[in-house]
């Protein structure tokens, strides 16, 4: 679908794009992570043609959109991370507008607009003035507004970045929509955790460059020698630490007074198989798990510690 | 299918407070302008009469008057285009769209112009007294609101252009009013050392053509130059007649057609300010010139 080749953006002297390359398959959910000032806001401008590449392509149906961007213009749907709305224009008259700006015909605009303030859950909304919506509908308006043309490909920027929780929870359950409309989406973030569940694929950009690519269990395989599990069980905490203790690639135990942590080393299958010998044991497991926070960690560690 | 640029604007535009305190205060400016030279020209009158010819110089007064406030509101109005978007965070918006930067300028200078166009025509009742009471034609009344339109035109053109580079409105409001500003009294001041130094030297055919084109682009040169054509007032022909060793029938003719060329002009600095325009906010076009 994407394939971003030795991608480099000078600002000056200074190298925000550092040789990226990246691919992005067909129909996935990308998270583009990095920590703040890694050129994600850079390369997704550029992939959307708002900005020169100093070198490099990013091809997309045998078009190079760094050479052509205009070709694409009705392929891409593009919400940048800071946007502003118009005053004195109502919801419906808004994206009317863009549907205007994308040549779509007079006659198709209203259906069209009423479904994607339907996808968006907007419709409540229709006759209210732009400006004066909250921010997580603005942002949710602005994804519309980005969907008008019916894209291939879906360049969102940190879309979830200073809504509240709620707000977020909306916005990943549109994401989920769109993924099964078949669209492709890449999707910029700061924090990992916020797009695990929800990516298919997952690449860490830092410093202008590729840290890693793959899915986020890949990633955390490739990275990660030491993996966390939790584990809780209704009673007998005790045998399942016993077993536990056995085991050569678990180490560093933690019992707390319900539940225990420790560290695992080793592949999936080994984990299952561990998790099998304690049932067996008959201990009456409610919770086995690998820990969130992990996530977390990883990131700090791919990009040197000096996430957000 | 209608630019969207435009016709987002026309809605905005007509639900903006500022558009009607604009129109008041242009329909007022005009009104009260109209009401002190008749109440001066008649009331004060030694004859206490209507004098028509006297009517017939409200037309110039109100014609007048007109032409300086769009040469104001021109560049009060076109000069945030780009520039509000930009402080709008709305141009990237606009750009990643299957709108090219010239269909956008295009948009932004219509909407310019459909805005002046209206406080111009909501003043044009006024101009009916001057229709009523003096012998100006109609034809007369409609090539003048064609000539301030087209300097409009030209105005806004350059509005846009430079609110293009700036970032902030201000700053283009300013810079097109120093621009207005010197065509206006700085190409006179330019005539005067033009004649004294021609006096001097002393080169008849070629100074009368000097002081034309240092005239050329004065767009209240041209407007007196129409009015000299439409109302024999001679305004322009005494101001080229500063221009010495200069032939009398030749200077009645520049005076009574410098208007032309001076529409010309503006369209000319219209045509090239809108693509200077559209260049500016091409986002690749860095691009592009490596390429060529
Ligand atoms: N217009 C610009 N001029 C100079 N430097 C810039 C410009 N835009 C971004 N940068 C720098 O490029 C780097 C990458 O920025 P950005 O792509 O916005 O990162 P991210 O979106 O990952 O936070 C940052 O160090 C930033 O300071
Ligand atoms: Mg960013």
């Amino acid at each position: 679908m994407l394939e971003i080749k030795d991608l480099v953006k000078k600002y000056g002297s200074f190298t925000a794009v550092d040789g990226l390359c990246l691919h992005v398959s067909e129909g996935s959910i990308f998270g583009f992570v990095g920590p703040n000032g890694a050129g994600k806001t850079t390369t997704m401008r550029i992939m959307a043609g708002l900005l020169p590449a100093t070198s490099g392509s990013i091809w997309m149906e045998d078009v190079d959109l760094t050479k052509n961007p205009g070709q694409l213009r009705s392929k891409i749907g593009y919400m940048p991370d800071f946007f502003g709305v118009y005053d004195n224009l109502k919801v419906t008259e808004y994206m009317d507008f863009y549907a205007g700006a994308y040549e779509i015909p007079y006659k198709d605009r209203p259906a069209l607009i009423d479904d994607l303030l339907e996808i968006v859950d907007l419709s409540h909304k229709k006759d209210a003035y732009v400006d004066a919506l909250s921010r997580g509908m603005k942002q949710r308006l602005c994804l519309a507004r980005s969907l008008i043309h019916d894209p291939k490909l879906l360049i969102l920027d940190e879309p979830a970045s200073g809504l509240d929780p709620r707000a977020r929870v909306e916005m990943k359950e549109i994401l989920k929509q769109l993924q099964q409309m078949g669209k492709t989406v890449i999707i910029s973030s700061h924090i990992l955790p916020e797009l695990a569940e929800m990516c298919t694929e997952v690449g860490i950009i830092d410093r202008g460059r590729l840290a890693a690519q793959g899915t986020v269990q890949e990633i955390m395989k490739r990275l990660v020698q030491k993996r966390t599990i939790y584990l809780r069980p209704v009673e007998q905490l005790e045998k399942a630490a016993a077993i536990l203790r056995e085991q050569p690639s678990v180490q560093d135990i933690v019992e707390n007074a319900l539940d225990l942590e420790f560290h695992f080393d080793g592949s999936d299958q080994m984990l299952a198989g561990i998790l099998r010998q304690i049932i067996d044991a008959g201990v009456p497991v409610v919770t086995f798990k690998e820990k969130e926070g992990n996530l977390e960690e990883v990131f700090m560690q791919v990009t040197g510690g000096e996430s957000v | 299918m209608m630019n969207p640029v435009l016709r987002r604007e026309a809605v905005t535009t007509m639900r903006n407070w500022k558009t009607y305190g604009a129109l008041i205060i242009f329909l007022a400016i005009t009104s009260v302008g109209a009401a002190f030279y008749v109440y001066v020209s008649m009331y004060q009158n030694y004859f206490y009469s209507n004098d028509p010819a006297s009517m017939i110089w409200l037309y110039v007064v109100l014609a007048g008057m007109q032409m300086g406030l769009v040469m104001l509101a021109t560049p009060a109005i076109a000069a945030g285009s780009i520039s509000g978007e930009r402080e709008r965070q709305t141009l990237d918006l606009l750009l990643v769209t299957k709108m090219t930067p010239l269909s956008i300028v295009l948009g932004k200078m219509m909407s310019s112009l459909i805005y002046v166009l209206l406080l111009v025509v909501a003043t044009v009742p006024v101009f009916g007294v001057a229709f009523y009471f003096g012998s100006i034609s109609l034809g007369s009344i409609l090539l003048m609101l064609l000539f301030i339109l087209f300097m409009s035109v030209a105005l806004s053109a350059v509005s846009v252009f430079f609110s293009c580079i700036f970032k902030k409105t201000v700053i283009s409001i300013v810079l097109m009013y120093l621009i207005i500003g010197v065509l206006c009294v700085g190409t006179l001041i330019l005539l005067a050392f033009y004649s004294l130094f021609m006096s001097r030297s002393g080169q008849g055919d070629i100074s009368l053509l000097g002081g034309v084109l240092i005239l050329l682009p004065n767009p209240g040169a041209a407007f007196f130059s129409m009015m000299d054509m439409q109302m024999g007032s001679g305004m322009m022909r005494s101001l080229l007649s500063m221009v010495p060793y200069s032939d009398g029938d030749t200077v009645r003719w520049m005076a009574e057609h410098l208007w032309m060329a001076h529409m010309v002009l503006c369209l000319v600095i219209s045509a090239v300010f809108v693509l200077l325009s559209a260049r500016m906010i091409d986002p690749i076009r860095e691009k592009r010139r490596v390429k060529r």
